[in-house]
């Protein structure tokens, strides 16, 4: 095909795209329901402003302006991530790779938009077996095993076990029909040996009653990141990521280790430059300004490594 | 030019969520971004429509928030919840989708890495030049023209892999 003809087909296809879009009158009126802040929450961000030109002018009378932070890192570790999937919805790419803290499960995720799609592989007690006796209300059979499938129109999972010790759990949501999709990527999971999944990161300090769940390397525009996730009391959680990809840095200016750096209210995100890249915590939940400055301020972490998300 | 920003958003949210469309190739995210765009956008209204062109400018920022979507990982890992177990229902048959070079190329597009997929909808969408691609990514112009080949490319090779399935079948 002459690149004339395929950029006419490219054109066409980025059209068809656009052609997808929803109907504007929602947006607009959700947007024009938005009313200015009300003047309590505006007082409160101008002594936040204020606190923060005090202190800012404070430590710059008392050294100089640092630009980066500079993080440490606990040395890496590895873990081995061998398995796939031969098939996946159309349009859908890994964007992530992690493991639970105890090392037991190891997770890769891909997605479509907000679409997302989990393969999750466990090391368990073979005990655990018993939850998948033939014969249960949801089974699904997945290449000759037992699974149990459950969900509903929105998000579905489907686990069952490769032997005793192996547990296996395709996740999906945010797609057309996750109770089909879920049934037949479970069904494509092969052998697939990949580069180990290393990383170099952990927790400092954590607000009380959080916990860390799991690290990870992630694809961004830009290239691997590194991050952790812990959850927080209730069902927030937080997200720390060294990314290279330069974030939006809207928000109110905040120091971290003496670094300028950044806080969005809305997007619930600190960020600030760390290590020659971006340090992001982002948390849903409750938790305080302070506690995420506390959490950036001692976290540990080094850029990632990873060929898969260049 | 819309003296009002309820104007400007009941002119321009359509061709804006048109545009966020081809970027993200999802008409859900598109909708958050560019929700969250007019959002911002309507706080500094007073400034941006002191701009010579508003228009561009709201329209560069549905391009960086595109660029920075936070993916909300960490929500992913939220658990499908341990409801009643609906009964069983055997798995539909595997619906063997039609596929055609251009089915190629449209889910190719929404595989390309974010740039890529930017410079690609600016390119054939937007119909801009590369120096107004680079512009917009705040890249400079050869490294605009790089990100639109690399795409041709990856979408070629897409297309060609399908053309290989073909004739193989």
């Amino acid at each position: 095909m002459r690149t004339e003809e395929f950029e006419e087909l490219v054109r066409d296809a980025v059209i068809e795209h656009a052609d997808r879009a929803p109907d504007p009158e929602a947006t607009v009126r959700r947007v024009l329901r938005v009313r200015r802040r009300r003047p309590v929450l505006v007082a409160a961000s101008a002594l936040v402003v204020v606190t923060l030109v005090v202190g800012a002018l404070a430590w710059r009378a008392a050294g100089g302006a640092r630009t980066s932070v500079d993080l440490a890192a606990p040395p890496g570790r590895g873990w081995a991530v061998s398995w796939g999937l031969a098939w996946l919805p159309s349009g859908f790419v890994e964007d992530n790779r992690s493991v639970t803290v105890d090392g037991r499960t190891v997770s890769r995720n891909w997605v479509s938009g907000e679409a997302r799609l989990s393969l999750r592989v466990s090391v368990v007690d073979g005990t655990e077996t018993d939850h998948v006796e033939p014969g249960s209300d949801d089974q699904v059979d997945v290449n000759g095993r037992p699974g149990l499938r459950d969900g509903d129109d929105t998000r579905a999972k489907v686990v069952w076990f490769h032997d005793a010790t192996t547990r296996f759990e395709v996740l999906a949501s945010h797609l057309e029909r996750p109770r089909d999709v879920v049934v037949r990527v479970a069904r494509s999971v092969v052998p697939q040996p990949q580069d180990p999944l290393v990383v170099a990161a952990e927790f400092g300090t954590l607000p009380a009653g959080a916990g860390p769940v799991a690290l990870g390397v992630g694809r961004t525009s830009a290239g691997p990141s590194t991050f952790l996730t812990a959850v927080l009391p209730g069902d927030g959680f937080l997200d720390v990521e060294l990314t290279p990809a330069k974030p939006d840095l809207d928000g109110e200016r905040v120091l971290v280790l003496g670094v300028p750096g950044t806080y969005s209210k809305e997007k619930g995100t600190l960020t600030v430059p760390a290590n020659g890249r971006w340090l992001e915590v982002y948390a849903e939940g409750e938790i305080s300004l302070p506690d995420l400055v506390a959490v950036a301020e001692t976290v540990r972490i080094a850029p990632a490594d990873a060929r898969w998300a260049e | 030019m819309p003296d009002s920003f309820e104007d400007f958003a009941r002119a321009r949210t359509g061709v804006l969520l048109r545009y966020a469309t081809a970027l993200t190739c999802d008409p859900h995210q598109a909708q958050d971004v560019v929700q969250n765009v007019l959002l911002r956008a309507q706080q500094r209204w007073a400034s941006i429509s002191r701009l010579e062109a508003p228009v561009a400018y709201v329209n560069r920022m549905v391009t960086n928030e595109f660029l920075s979507w936070r993916r909300r990982r960490a929500a992913s890992d939220v658990m499908v919840p341990h409801g009643g177990m609906e009964g069983l229902s055997p798995p539909l048959a595997d619906p063997t989708p039609a596929v055609d070079e251009r089915q190629a190329v449209f889910s190719g597009i929404a595989r390309l890495p974010r740039k890529q997929r930017a410079a690609i909808v600016l390119r054939y969408y937007a119909n801009q030049t590369f120096a107004e691609i680079a512009d917009e990514l705040g890249c400079s112009e050869a490294t605009a023209r790089s990100h639109v080949s690399r795409a041709l490319a990856a979408l070629r090779a897409d297309a060609a892999r399908l053309d290989h399935v073909m004739e193989t079948l």
